[in-house]
């Protein structure tokens, strides 16, 4: 009696410690898994755990799943968890990996992902806090531990290397910056674009016929083209009014169209509306 | 507010100070004259005064529930340019004949019957301090379920020296303060509204509205349809195209702001798949015309776990031509190994507020292939190539014509050796680059340690040659420089330093050309956020 007193004695004992250390506490994450999570679960658990919240509470507390779903208010069956702190320290202390939508280029092609499922985004992104450091240039604070990811979406040596990139597109630069207010005061103050609108000033020095060919390096890069010359300047040639009164339509240019949607749009370089009587 | 509530007669007042309700009067059904009479009573002042007493001790409970938090962020820089100056000489002492030549060792261009030619040189050493301070901040918890204020404002100035001259050399140093979003919102399961200035990414790019939106959510479908509108800030920045910002417009600037409207649609018909919609209206206040009209369509499939498609593209429905179109196809071979293809093409879009839309920029097409690759737990490795094509300008001349063919390849490596504990780390990044306006050739490295927990520290070397903008030269820029990282929950700490140098000589014969940019110089970096107020429901 006095051994079976003890044995008992000893696996409560045993039994309590093991609970306060969290063995066999499914938050902890040491105990196996179910055979339902399967590598698909992390994307597919959400109609199962609508059907059957009560099943997740066996193993899962509330902050388990705050880990990744920020939007946890607005998810009743989370809500209808049980809660524990230790959780949210054990989570704390992990390291989770991204779902396997999350390639490693994802951060420079997201934007089909990211445009046709913002939902699916919210469940684990604040986007004001987190989309914030590329689309508004900010420093986002909720970086994980180990990632690769830059601090900001450029590189740091790019402010050396961005005519190039600019030059040839290595990025659509107007998707996020206005060449008018971001672009054309920093190169007017350096000195790269006339403040004056000269457009024979030698800068583009490369060939001596480059005011006369510049059609071409134009109608491929009229962005950068942009971030130096204000619309002015070349309407000191390219304008039906004034000036050489060269000619700036080229393909897909279509006269009609545009002065059914904006007959002003033609009064900046013509006298009257072309096609109007 | 209270008096507010009382001039649309929303609440009953009593009318007498007995707390008995002999009377009681909807103020709606008196004139303005009549209310002002009924308010200037003793006894409806002190009723007054007794409703308001009890509003505010309300209020102060609904206070003590609301929340708030706010995220700080400050960036302040030093950095160094010299600027290009325009400089001449008497066409006199300059050889030669022609528009291009030299003197020295400087090209200068000389206009027939000129008396002068020019050139362009570095110009002195000057320095700017642009400081940077955003601050988010969202209060919620009003009492009422999915309430919310969320306001986004940047701070800026721009300490620049007299040489460059206060507040120009930093884009809009001048402009101390932005509003880049202020809204009040209300978010339940079923349908979000928001009133005020909100900015949105979308397959259109980036765009601001001072207006109002409002989403509804179909939640068994998986369906969300919004309309948005009001009126329209300029694209890329949150500001009006009206601002004094917006002067160097001139005749371009429109008078007024434009109208900002559109509709945006999603469904996930599967677990596993999503696709958007988007139409969006820009018009003059006149409604002369318009200023754009798009649309634009994205899609994700994923129909395996290790296979993705995505795709998107945008037509402008103002010119009547495609934007930009995408299509993506990634497949994991393996845990280690990530292949992706990637078609596509571009074209700008402007407004028709500008005459760039008439100057008949063409689009290119392309493919990228990339490869990651993780060989081992603690390296990831990632390599790409890239060609793209312009499409036919109709406008090359044979006497100047640039390639309408674009190159570039470029890869990245990172190891964290698990045999150090994953403390230390090191990184690189070089991208090559071969297209019609400039060539670049750029690398960097950064070997880091973390000698504690959220706390790194980091040399980094970086190199880069580039020839650009149809400029004669070339140069090596190099650079050395360090940074620290500290992260804790509450926020983040960080600094930098790097050293420039800038070797402007030309194949060997000419040590030091002058006409080129000189980017040598110091630059430094200080940065602060962090988080202030409550944070419900997330694992700090």
């Amino acid at each position: 009696m006095s051994f079976f007193r003890t044995t008992l004695g000893a696996l409560l004992v045993a039994g309590m410690l093991a609970a306060d250390a969290g063995y066999g506490v499914a938050q902890t994450g040491e105990t196996a898994a179910p055979e339902s999570h399967d590598s698909e679960w992390w994307r597919t658990h959400g109609k199962d755990a609508q059907a059957n919240a009560q099943l997740c509470d066996v193993c899962h507390a509330r902050e388990y799943c705050t880990r990744c779903h920020v939007n946890e208010y607005d998810v009743p069956e989370i809500q209808g968890l049980s809660s524990d702190p230790d959780a949210a320290a054990y989570v704390a202390s992990r390291e989770w990996p991204a779902p396997p939508t999350h390639t490693p280029f994802f951060l420079e092609g997201h934007q089909a992902a990211a445009a046709s499922a913002t939902a699916s985004c919210s469940v684990c992104h604040v986007v004001e806090q987190q989309c914030q450091s590329c689309h508004l240039g900010s420093e986002t604070l909720e970086r994980p531990r180990d990632s690769n990811a830059p601090e900001l979406y450029h590189p740091m040596n790019f402010l050396q290397i961005h005519s190039a990139a600019a030059w040839n597109q290595e990025a659509e630069c107007t998707s996020c910056h206005n060449p008018e207010v971001f672009c054309r005061s920093c190169h007017t103050t350096l000195g790269y674009a006339s403040r004056d609108g000269s457009t024979v000033t030698g800068f583009h020095n490369e060939n001596q016929n480059f005011v006369l060919g510049h059609g071409q390096a134009a109608r491929q890069g009229l962005e950068a083209c942009a971030s130096c010359h204000a619309q002015q300047d070349c309407l000191q040639c390219h304008s039906a009014r004034f000036g050489r009164r060269v000619n700036p339509h080229g393909p897909g240019f279509d006269a009609e169209k545009l002065r059914s949607k904006n007959r002003g749009l033609c009064l900046f370089c013509h006298f009257s509306v072309p096609g109007e009587p | 507010m209270l008096a507010a509530s009382l001039w649309a007669g929303q609440i009953l007042v009593p009318t007498n100070l007995s707390g008995i309700r002999e009377e009681n009067v909807r103020l709606t059904s008196l004139s303005p004259m009549h209310r002002v009479a009924r308010l200037g009573s003793w006894r409806t002042g002190v009723a007054f005064l007794g409703v308001t007493l009890a509003w505010c001790s309300w209020s102060a409970t609904e206070l003590f529930a609301q929340q708030w938090r706010a995220r700080v962020s400050t960036r302040v820089q030093y950095i160094e340019a010299r600027a290009l100056v325009r400089d001449s000489a008497l066409e006199s002492t300059v050889g030669g004949t022609g528009t291009q030549r030299t003197k020295g060792d400087t090209i200068v261009t000389c206009t027939s019957g000129e008396t002068y030619c020019f050139f362009y040189r570095s110009g002195e050493v000057a320095n700017s301090s642009p400081a940077v301070v955003d601050v988010d901040l969202n209060v919620f918890g009003f009492g009422i379920e999915g309430l919310r204020g969320y306001v986004s404002t940047r701070f800026r100035n721009d300490f620049s020296d007299a040489t460059f001259g206060n507040d120009e050399f930093w884009p809009r140093g001048d402009e101390h303060f932005d509003l880049l979003a202020g809204y009040v919102e209300l978010n339940r399961r079923s349908f979000r509204a928001r009133v005020g200035r909100d900015y949105q990414v979308s397959g259109l790019g980036y765009y601001g509205y001072d207006g109002g939106s409002f989403l509804y959510r179909y939640r068994p479908w998986n369906v969300e349809v919004e309309a948005y509108g009001g009126w329209g800030l300029a694209r890329g920045v949150p500001i009006s195209i009206t601002s004094d910002e917006f002067g160097s417009l001139g005749v371009f600037q429109p008078p007024e702001r434009d109208y900002l409207f559109g509709f945006r649609g999603s469904v996930r018909p599967t677990a596993n798949s999503s696709i958007e919609a988007i139409y969006q209206r820009e018009i003059p206040t006149d409604r002369d015309g318009i200023t754009s009209e798009r649309v634009a369509i994205e899609a994700a499939w994923y129909p395996r776990r290790e296979l993705s498609l995505l795709a998107h593209t945008d037509f402008d429905l103002a010119t009547g031509l495609w934007g930009k179109a995408g299509l993506n196809v990634g497949y994991w071979a393996n845990d280690k190994i990530y292949l992706q293809g990637r078609l596509f093409r571009y074209r700008p879009v402007f407004s028709l507020q500008t005459i760039w839309v008439a100057f008949s920029p063409v689009p290119y097409t392309g493919w990228n292939l990339s490869v990651g690759v993780e060989p081992r737990s603690d390296v990831s490795l990632r390599l790409w190539g890239e060609r793209r094509s312009y499409s036919d300008t109709e406008a090359e001349i044979g006497f100047f014509a640039t390639t309408d063919r674009d190159w570039r390849v470029g890869g990245s490596v990172g190891w964290r050796p698990n045999a150090f504990n994953r403390v230390w780390d090191v990184s690189g990044n070089y991208w090559l680059n071969w297209g019609f306006g400039s060539a670049v050739s750029s690398g960097d490295l950064r070997i880091g340690v973390s000698p504690r927990d959220r706390l790194s520290v980091g040399l980094r070397l970086s190199a880069s040659q580039q020839l650009g903008e149809f400029r004669v030269g070339e140069g090596r820029i190099w650079a050395i420089g360090g940074d620290a990282r500290w992260r804790t929950p509450a926020g983040t700490i960080w600094a930098s330093v790097d050293r420039y140098r800038h070797d402007r000589r030309i194949d060997g014969d000419i040590e030091d050309d002058p006409s080129q940019p000189d980017w040598t110089q110091w630059r430094l970096a200080f940065g602060l956020s962090y988080y202030l107020g409550s944070e419900p429901g997330r694992v700090p």
